[in-house]
Formats: C-alpha cells, structure tokens, sequence
C-alpha cells in the first residue's frame, strides 16, 4: 500500500539527468568523438524493388580517403527478425531491395565530403522489378511477391477467437459493421538516429547509439557479426526519444561494427532526418473493420474485428504489431465473444514498426462504432463506455488476469471535470466533445522474455552505486531507478550513482520497449535495494542491539523505529560490513509473472503481461467548416498508472502523450506518398504540432496500486496516447454530426466528409471504405 | 547535411557585388538570410561557383520613407522591417504578413524581406533531398523535360509562397534592381514569369536592391488571410492579401490577390473591375470566392502539402475572407 | 575552395580560426570548437535544435554560413551558466520538469532567453511565438511553458538543486 511515510517516492523530485540536459553537457551519440574516426555513409536503393545484378565498388575503393567498402557479400547470410520465425531482412541487401532506401552498401571515409562522393563510384546494376504500394494490391492473386516464400505478401496472420461469437451475435439488440482505415504514421523522435561503432585489438566492438534495448541489440549484433556476446558491448548515451520507433535492430548498426571491424578504426553513422523516417521504421498504414453486437443498454455481446496493417518491406516487430490493437481492446472493454483476424501484409513501402499510438484505425474504431451503437440506442458517450468498462479481478478473453485497473474512475473523472455529459447533449454549433477508452500492457514479451536484474554495491563513504540494464529514452528511466533505491535506502539521491544500459558492465534487461521499465527494472532494482538494506540493518542490529525487524534506513541513518536520534550514520555501518568481511552487496531480479507458454501467433493465450494501465481522454474541439481546420480547446485526460512514483514525471507523459496521440496522431500527422516515395519525411512537411496549437491539458492521476508493481506504480502515458487520439476523432465527430474513419482528421479530409457525407439510419458517415476481409489460407508453394 | 563547395564573397558595396555578379553571372548566388537558400543548397538544389553575401552592404539595409512611398532594402531583416515606425504606421498589413512566416526563431531576425519576396517557388517534387530526386526523376527545373506533379506539362508548377508577396501586389509594390546596366524600377506584377523554373524576369547580372510601396492617398483597410497546416513553421498552403480605399461609402481602390497556387501570384482584376466605384455589398464576397476558385482552377496542381481540390477550395474561401475584412463585410 | 579567416566572440571568448566558406555555423560550433551543446535535428531549419543566439537573436546555426557570424557574439547553451551557477532560464528547466529526453532543450532554452532579453514579461502569447519553431516531440509543451513562466516571475531555485 503506498506509504504516506515515503520520503522520495510520489514526490516531484526534478530529474537527475536534467542538469546535464540543460548545460548541454548530456552527450548523444552524434556528438561522440574518438581519435582517428571515420564517417560512414549508405547507399541506398533508388528503386523500390529491383534485383541486385551487380554491385561493382572497385572505383570507391580507390578514392583517396576511402577506408572501406561494405555490401551484402560481407552479411555472411545473416538474416535479422524478432522472431527464429520472422528472419527475412540482409542488413545489407544481397540479392533484392525492397523499398526504396533499402541499404545496398556503405562506405567508410576520413570525412563526410569523401564518403558522399565515394557513394557516387559504387556502381549497382538493378533488374527493377514491379512493386506494390498498398495493402489491396499487395494481396491481389497476380501481385509480385516480395519475399518468395510469403503468398500474396502476407507476412503474418494472427487468429484469435474465444466464446460463441456467431451465437451472440444472434442474440444482439443492434449489430454495426463499420469500416476505418488510416495512413501511417511517424516518431519523429528528437534525435535522428546515429551509431558509432570502435573495434578494439582485442576483437571486441564497443557500440552507441540511440536504443530501447541495449541488451536485444548485442545479441542481435553477435549473431549478425559472428562475435561472442561477451565482444560485443553497447554502450549508454543519452537518448533523443523512442516512441517505439527504437526497439528494433537496424542495419545501421551491423553496418557500422562491420567497417569499423574492416578499418580496426571507431566509425560514425549519422543518419539524416530523412533516413530516420524511411530508414529506421514508421507506423503502419491500418484497415479495420469492426462488426459489434449490443444488447439494449449498450452492452457489447460479440465483436469480430478484421485488421489490415502494411507492414512494409520487411516484418520487424511483425507478431506483435499485428496483435496489439486488438489486444489493448480485449483489456479496455470486457466483451466475452470476440474474434480477431490480423493480417501484416508486405509492400514496398519502408519497414514498419510499433508506435506509441499504434492501432489508430481499430481504436478509434472501437470508440467511434461505440457512439454510433449510443446514438442509435440513445445512450450517451460515458454510459456507453462504463456499461462496457473493464473492471479489476476480471480477466480477459485471451486469459489475462487484471489485477487492478481504475478505467470506471478515469471515465467517471474525466467526464466529471470536463462536464462532459452537459456539453455534449447542448449543442453548439461546430464545437464537439469526445471521450476516448484505452489500456496497454505493462511489459510484453518481444523476441526473448527476459527479466531485470541490478545491483547495488557501496562506497566507504556511504554513497551507493545502482547497476541496472535498464536504459532510458528520454522518458526519465535514470531517474527512475534512482529515486527508488535511494527511498530504500535512506539516502538523498545526490549519493546514488547509476551505472545503466551498458551491456558489458550491467546485467540483463528487457529492455524500454512495450513499457516495462518501471515495472521490470524499478522492481528488480527495488529488491537490489531490499537485499542491501537487509545486509545493512543485518550489521546494523549489531552495532545497535536491535531486532532488523525493527530498524529503519532514513536519512543516511539506520536507526530503531520511531528513535530516530539514537541511530547510527549509514557510512558507520558500511564500513563496519568492510571490516567484518561482509561487504554490502545488493542484489534483486524480476521477472514479470506472465505464461510463458504464450505465442503471439502459435498460440495467443495465457497472462500476457502481469499488469495492465487504462485511462480515459476527453478532448473538446472547434472546428472550422468553411476550412476543415479544428482547433482543440481542452483536453482532460486520466490514467491508472497504478501509483505515480514521480507526479511530475507522469504528467509530463500524460502531456507528450496529448501531443502525439491526440494533437498530432489525430490531427495531422501522416505520411503522404508518391510510388513508393514518401513525400513527407522531413520535420517540414511531416506535421508534428508545435507549441502553438497545443490545447490546455488536464492531467489526471487515478492510482491503483498494482499488487505486482513497484509501490503499486504500472506504465504511465501510453493509455493516455491512444486514448486522445480516440478522444479528438470522436470530438471531431460530435462537432460536426458525423462520424469519422479515415484518419488523421485533417483539414481537407474534414472538408471531404462535410461534402459526401452520407445518411443512414439516421447515422451520419463521413465515407464508404472497402471494408478488410478475412484472406482465406493459400497453399504454401 | 553539408553544402557543396562554393567561394565566398562579402563585398561592402553594391557596386563590388554588381561587379562579381557581371563576371559570374549565373554562377553566382546571392545570399541574403540564407533561411531558404541554405537548406536548397544542402538538398544540392543549386550548386552555385560562388556565394556573393550581401551581409555587410549597409545601403541594402535602409529603410525610409519619401514623399510618396515606403523604401525598403532589400537587404532588411524581417525584424527590422516589422519593428519599424513607418512600416506599422502606414502598412500594418506587411507586418501581419511577416509576423506569419515560419517562425520567429528561423527567418525573423536572418530573413530579409528582399528574400522573401524573391522566395524560390516550392514543390513537394522538388524540395526534397539529392537521393530523393534523383530516384525519382528529372523534371523541368532539375534538367528534365517533364512536370512530376502534372505529367506531360510543358512548365514548372512550383508554388510561389512567400508570405509578403500578395501583400506587397496588393499595396502596389514597385521592385528597384541594380545591374544589367543601371538601375531599373518596375511594379512587382510584372516580375513574375508564371513558369517556375524560371520564376522572375530578372537578370542574371541584376540584384534586387529596394521595394517600393507607394504611400496611399487615403487610408487603406486590408486584410491578409493565410492557411497552413500548422500555425507556424509551415509555408501557406494559400494566401489572400487585399486592399481597399472607400471613400464616402464607395470603393474607390481595391486590389484582391490570391498566391501560393502556382509559380505567379494572381491579381483579380476582374473583381476590382466589378467592384470599384460603387459601394461595397456582402455580393462582393461571392464574387470574389467564385473568381478565386476559377483562377485556382486553371493554376493548382498537385505538388504541396495538401490536395490539388482542397487547395482549390481554399483560395476561394481565403479570398472571401480577405474581401469581407478589407471591406468590412466580414 | 579558399578557406577564409573567421573571428567571433562565442560563449565570451574570443576565437579564431580558418574555415571553409561552405561550413555552416554549427559545423564550426560542434565540429571545430566542440560545442556539442547545439544540436542537428533536421538540418533544414525546422526543429529549432540546432538555435544558438546571434548577437543576442535567436538563429538557426544549420541555416548560417559560419563566415556571416564574422564578428558577431555567439552564445551556446554552454555558455549560459556562469561559474557554475545556472541560468534561472535552465534552473526552471530542470524544477518544472520541462526536460524530457533533452534534445530540444538547448534551443529551447536560448530561445526563450532571447524572448526574456528582448521583453521581460511576456505573456503565454509571446511565449508561443518565440518558441513555435523549436520542436518538442516529448513533452507536449505543457511544462516549457511552464518553465518559461517561471523565469519570468522569479520562481526558481525552489528545489535546492
């Protein structure tokens, strides 16, 4: 239960690694600078699917400056995936390229003029080949396949059903089909990505670069350089924002320990904004079609949902990108007959990952259907979404157990202090509310289901050292850790020093992806610290003649419950655990209690995460008829984060989440193409919003305390992501009387839709959309 | 992103500008702000012999007012020139139009008005990296002999999207240019081209040195309308500038400019025409929508951020706006 | 290509040194003078990372030719704490939790002192205004405001750091 005694955890502590931040002292990768680096550069396919005849990088070779050359012949065959099962990407294209950008060679030079115009004498002759830009082409019958073995380019194909779906949907007052699709979308991180790679003597490669997972990056990078794990070490940096967009294994890397091996000297790859768009990955396109059933007070009986994703040239996170949208839904509403078809299918469009409000279509689909099935009944928004609200003990079709969960209070909450139910049944004109409904997973498995582990060793002085895997993005990881140990402790946080996210010096993580970190690494850490106050009161109750039982570690003092003043100094005691020869020497892991037996696509069912967040948005909006433009006035969003560790922390994720999910992710952002150019990769001409358009925000904090979580904290802000992109698509909606899927809302779509709307049953659609099949199973050839 | 070697030249004169520019013509670049011209060069847009900065030429960067109009350098910053008395005294509609470029961070103290004025028309086919263009085709203005937003095209569609451009058409600009011979003073309409690969009929050896806006006989009511996707940073996807002089309930002066649709601005003419010398009514607005989209029509392709149709729709719209508020209809 | 002599103030130091007419402001910066504090976002002027001030203006050091800072006084996010004492401007940063990942936060950070250099009190308005050309993907803006605030009242230095 949380503890009103604690003395750093809920309090809004200022972050450890600002100070840094804000001199400009902080390092990211592309400020690294060693003696005698090289600067590294890719080719890239100019066509969108062509076959590699010939690369021919004699002349670059020979131009004064060159260190090295590297193309597909120097992968040794190594595939990279996720999954044993999904291996289908050459770091460096051998026999094909797949979208254009697709890395064909890269070069090593002593400056980035030499390497830009060595990239110019590698000569690739190409047998470009017909490609396809979008899912529906893609699955056509006489479609050119992009992997040999992947009929009709699917690339994966998720099934999931639990319950008597069709006898449900019998038993239904009122059943919709509704069709939404939308485009993708993008991280535009802060930082773009870069690597620097330094082979030593010795044979090892130490490696930085911006990543959620430093340990998945070694193995992948051991695997694919043929190098003990042991010689392969990734390094920690400070970190320009994920998003999900840095989860995964690029080439980048592989190309940057391979010249830097080649050349025995370090290399840096910074990519350019460009290249980190179409070069590392984006969202995906998605289709979704949704088919609910509901009893006369709302209640969803049964839904089947279709999905659709283009997942581009390769499968990355493929198994659970195709999952995901589905399975935040099957935890957010409690319908007990659902079936999920989840379709990734291959284009020739760049590669295709997990973002922070993954699933727009299906979300925004699930909410949007909600308020139709509202209005054709008569029920209101917030009913509608309580009615079907999912609630602490329950679990869910595909067999996970929900602990805690707070959604019934976000709703109410949200809809309380924003007045919701007021403004939505009094109309004014152009002006629209919408509640949105969400909940993630706190950790899922990707590839492996490691734990965390930590230790903590101490100074003569007192001062402690945390050793953890976890690596922070930007999201305050660091701080994180450091705050809990030092709250165990009893120690300011000035005193606790962090060793993190390097993989040679730091044990296993999972990583920060499919947030974990808290959950994972801030418990294992916890018990590190645990495990060292244990060995310390253990001393301790010597030196006093004190039961451990009874002691307290507060203050840089141990000291016997309620007699603070009689304690010993905390630096006495560790160097009386010198002397004694027991040396203080923490040590703590978890691993999140999830079934293992659980497959994304072999076999979808079992705990999949052992703690789950859920938040509710609401966002009011104005729009502007005559120009489409919308205008968001206040958005009021909450989130069971299980217990807020750091309230300032956590509402700054509610607030990036607004901005990304709602603002953005609803509003503006996409990716516009040409062929397979993306017309849009730039900061320019990608609309991510600025300071000007953002609305108020209200962040709401609903605490649960999570049995299994650190002080009961879960993930903080995802909810809230995908909650305001749902939250600003029904606004909009309610705005102008109709209901919106084709997403984002942009200004000339919502123009569109005031012109085609069309009428049905009294409900008003924006347009009619081909809706997503299911693609019955080809014989393998 | 690094640029293409180029020399570089920062004379103090005009005159020991003019002189590089006659001996280079073409192969050298002038550089005012840079905010535009940098980011081209970087995307190999232009790889100029040499760079002639205009930077240290004081007479580039005086601004004044004669007995009949406003004097700008060329070479003013957008700071300077919005900040300036007589700016806001007689065209407080240059400074709305600058105060809505980018962002005050990017062009407003390193921009120059001259700049933005002979901004280089944009495309979405065009501005865009080396690699990019170069896997997806040659077309007019890249050395090729087609139009990648309008296929078969016999010209370049890049859009004119500086933000004072309507403005400065709408107050009757007139341009000064040095060189080719002496100085040469002509109004701003009759610099565009409508062929966007090559924008201006300007020479080679030339170098825009001042704008001129006349002082209006009687006080002048305007409005500047502009859309974009984002409140800041982004070019305008359409923007409208108009102004109007009514005297005893009649129009006496109006000009309505619609911009950033194609390579040229487009004045109506033929709303001024039909409106000027009677009162104005609320049947201006329509009128004015309606012209606005048919010359939208014949002008817009698909090369900006937002849909050929929508930006259609849009110019009629902002010209209705910018009618109504300069007309007081709004 | 000629290079050519370079002399400007950064951070209050006078420097020196040949350059390259094609170098940009923050190829000098963070490559020669190894001020790393600037950052390259987009390189094309849009992300506000890359800001420094320009005799006390706001620029983008990506969009400048390291040759026009020619005489001029520069100041980087490395020059703004004095003898270890930060800027009430990097002070409100860190206590209002306006940091995040950090790679804006130098541009944000110069920008907004620019903004309280040119007008000591401005309002959420102009606050927008001079920031709208820097981008923050993690924040959602809400806490820069608010840190900007802050400096503005004097509402720093509450947390001891």
């Amino acid at each position: 239960m949380p503890d009103d005694d604690y003395k750093l955890i809920g309090k809004s502590v200022p972050r450890i690694d600002a100070r840094a931040k804000v001199t400009g002292e902080a390092l990211f990768t592309a400020d690294l600078k060693f003696p005698r680096m090289l600067v590294a550069k890719v080719l890239r396919s100019p066509h969108a699917h062509a076959r590699i005849l010939n690369v021919d990088t004699s002349r670059a070779e020979k131009l004064r400056g060159v260190h090295a050359v590297v193309t597909g012949k120097d992968t040794a065959g190594e595939k990279w995936g996720v999954f044993r099962y999904t291996r289908d990407q050459q770091l460096l294209c051998v026999d094909k390229a797949r979208y254009l950008g697709d890395e064909v060679a890269a070069v090593a030079a002593v400056d980035e003029e030499t390497a830009e115009e060595a990239l110019k004498l590698i000569f690739v002759d190409y047998e470009p080949l017909p490609a396809v830009f979008d899912f529906w082409s893609a699955v056509a019958p006489d479609a050119p396949r992009i992997h040999d073995e992947y009929p009709r380019n699917i690339n994966v194909e998720v099934k999931i059903e639990v319950g008597l779906v069709d006898e449900a949907f019998r038993n239904c007052r009122l059943v919709r089909e509704d069709t939404f699709l939308a485009e993708e979308d993008s991280y535009f991180m802060s930082e773009p990505y870069a690597v620097v790679a330094n082979c030593h003597a010795d044979g090892s490669v130490e490696i930085w670069m911006p990543n959620a997972s430093p340990h998945t990056k070694a193995k992948a990078l051991s695997n694919a350089l043929r190098l003990p794990l042991s010689q392969v070490n990734v390094r920690k940096i400070t970190i320009g924002g994920a998003f999900g967009g840095r989860s995964d294994v690029f080439p980048a890397e592989f190309i940057c320990s391979l010249l830097s091996i080649k050349t025995q000297r370090p290399v840096k790859l910074v990519y350019t904004r460009e290249e980190n768009t179409i070069a590392t990955r984006m969202g995906h396109a998605m289709l979704t079609t949704h088919k609910t059933g509901v009893d006369k007070n709302g209640k969803v009986l049964a839904r089947e949902s279709i999905c659709w994703l283009d997942g581009g040239a390769y499968s990355s996170t493929g198994p659970i990108a195709t999952s995901v949208p589905f399975l935040c839904h099957e935890q957010a509403y409690n319908v007990p007959n659902v079936r999920f078809y989840g379709y990734r299918i291959y284009t020739n469009k760049p590669v295709r990952g997990m973002i922070r409000i993954h699933g727009r279509s299906f979300a925004c689909g699930v909410d949007t259907q909600l308020d139709m099935i509202g209005e054709e009944l008569g029920i209101d928004p917030v009913t509608m979404r309580l009615v079907n609200a999912r609630r602490p003990g329950e679990t869910t079709p595909t067999g996970s157990h929900v602990a805690s969960c707070g959604l019934v209070e976000c709703i109410e909450q949200t809809a309380e202090q924003s007045n919701f139910l007021a403004k939505f049944k009094k109309s004014v004109p152009n002006r629209g509310i919408g509640m949105g409904v969400n909940s993630v997973q706190t950790g899922f498995p990707l590839g492996i289901r490691g734990g965390s582990q930590a230790f903590i060793k101490f100074h003569e002085d007192g001062g402690a050292t945390v050793i953890s895997g976890v690596v922070d993005n930007g999201q305050g990881n660091d701080n994180m850790l450091v705050q809990i140990a030092a709250e165990e402790l009893g120690l300011p946080m000035s005193e606790i020093r962090l060793i993190s996210a390097d993989t040679e010096s730091t044990p296993t993580d999972a990583g920060s992806y499919s947030m974990i970190s808290t959950f994972g690494g801030g418990n294992a850490v916890k018990r590190a610290a645990e495990d060292a106050r244990a060995q310390l009161f253990e001393v301790a109750s010597e030196m006093l003649e004190a039961d451990p039982e009874d002691l307290v570690a507060r203050d840089r003092k141990i000291f016997v419950r309620g007699a603070p003043d009689a304690g010993v100094p905390l630096p006495k005691v560790v160097r009386q655990a010198l002397l004694l020869g027991r040396p203080i020497m923490g040590r703590g892991a978890f691993n999140p209690d999830v079934d293992q037996r659980r497959e994304w696509i072999g076999n979808p069912s079992g705990q999949l995460s052992q703690a789950f967040s859920f938040g509710a948005t609401v966002a009011e909006v104005e729009v502007d008829p005559e120009t489409g433009q919308v205008k968001a006035l206040d958005v009021t969003c909450a989130q069971d984060c299980g217990f807020a560790l750091n309230p300032l922390i956590v509402e700054g994720q509610f607030e990036g989440s607004v901005a990304m999910g709602g603002q953005g992710g609803m509003l503006a952002e996409e990716h516009r193409w040409h062929n397979g150019h993306c017309l849009n990769p730039t900061m320019l001409e990608y609309k991510i919003p600025t300071i000007k358009e953002m609305p108020r925000i209200k962040p709401i904090i609903v605490e649960t305390i999570d049995p299994g979580g650190p002080y009961g904290a879960k993930e903080a802000g995802m909810s809230v992501a995908m909650s305001s992109a749902q939250a600003y698509c029904c606004a909009v909606g309610h705005a102008l009387g109709i209901y919106f899927n084709h997403y984002p809302l942009t200004p000339e779509r919502i123009r569109d839709a005031i012109e085609r709307k069309q009428e049905s049953k009294g409900i008003k659609t924006a347009w009619d959309i081909e809706p997503a099949r299911i693609i019955p199973p080809e014989p393998k050839s | 992103m690094r640029l293409p070697p180029f020399e570089y030249q920062a004379p103090s004169t005009l005159d020991e500008a003019l002189k590089i520019k006659r001996g280079q013509g073409a192969a050298a670049q002038i550089l005012a702000g840079g905010t535009d011209l940098i980011v081209n060069f970087k995307h190999r847009l232009f790889s100029p012999a040499t760079v002639i900065s205009l930077n240290n030429i004081a007479e580039l960067k005086r601004i004044e007012v004669t007995h009949d109009a406003l004097v700008l350098g060329a070479g003013a910053s957008l700071a300077e020139v919005a900040s300036h008395p007589a700016v806001n005294e007689h065209f407080p509609i240059l400074v709305k139009a600058i105060d809505s470029i980018g962002a005050l961070g990017i062009q407003r103290f390193r921009g120059t008005i001259g700049g933005n004025l002979l901004l280089q028309p944009r495309c979405i086919f065009y501005n865009q990296s080396h690699y990019w263009r170069m896997s997806k085709g040659l077309c007019h203005r890249t050395g090729g002999k087609d139009c990648l937003a309008l296929e078969g095209s016999d010209s370049c569609h890049s859009i004119c999207s500086g933000d004072t451009v309507p403005t400065l058409l709408a107050l009757s600009a007139q341009l000064a240019l040095a060189g080719g011979g002496g100085k040469r003073v002509a109004p701003l309409a009759e610099f565009f081209t409508g062929r966007g690969e090559s924008p201006w009929n300007i020479m080679p050896e030339e170098i825009l040195t001042e704008i001129r806006i006349p002082l209006p006989w009687a006080p002048i009511s305007w409005s500047y309308q502009r859309l974009a996707l984002r409140p800041a940073v982004d070019f305008p996807l359409v923007n409208a500038a108009a102004a109007a002089i009514v005297e005893k309930g009649k129009l006496e002066h109006f000009r309505l400019v619609i911009a950033a649709l194609g390579p040229a601005p487009m004045v109506l003419r033929e709303v001024e025409a039909r409106l000027k010398g009677a009162a104005p009514t609320r049947e201006a607005l329509d009128l004015a929508q309606d012209a606005a989209v048919r010359v939208a029509e014949g002008v817009v392709v698909a090369n900006a951020s937002a849909s050929k149709e929508y930006r259609i729709q849009m110019a009629g719209a902002l010209a209705r706006r910018a009618t109504g508020e300069a007309l007081g209809l709004a | 290509m000629q290079k050519h002599l370079l002399t400007m103030r950064v951070n209050g130091e006078q420097v020196e040194l040949a350059v390259r007419p094609n170098a940009t402001l923050l190829d000098v910066l963070r490559e020669d003078l190894e001020l790393t504090g600037v950052k390259e976002g987009c390189s094309e002027g849009a992300c506000g990372a890359c800001a420094v001030l320009m005799n006390n203006e706001p620029i983008r050091s990506c969009l400048t030719l390291a040759l026009e800072a020619n005489g001029a006084e520069i100041l980087t996010i490395e020059g703004l704490a004095t003898g270890g004492r930060l800027h009430p401007l990097q002070e409100a940063f860190v206590e209002q939790g306006a940091v995040q990942c950090g790679f804006c936060t130098p541009g944000m950070i110069l920008s907004s002192k620019a903004l309280l250099d040119r007008n000591p009190q401005p309002n959420d308005e102009d606050i927008k205004t001079a920031l709208a050309g820097s981008f923050c993907r993690c924040t959602g803006y809400a806490k820069i405001l608010e840190a900007v605030r802050a400096a503005r009242d004097g509402d720093v230095g509450n947390e001891g750091s």
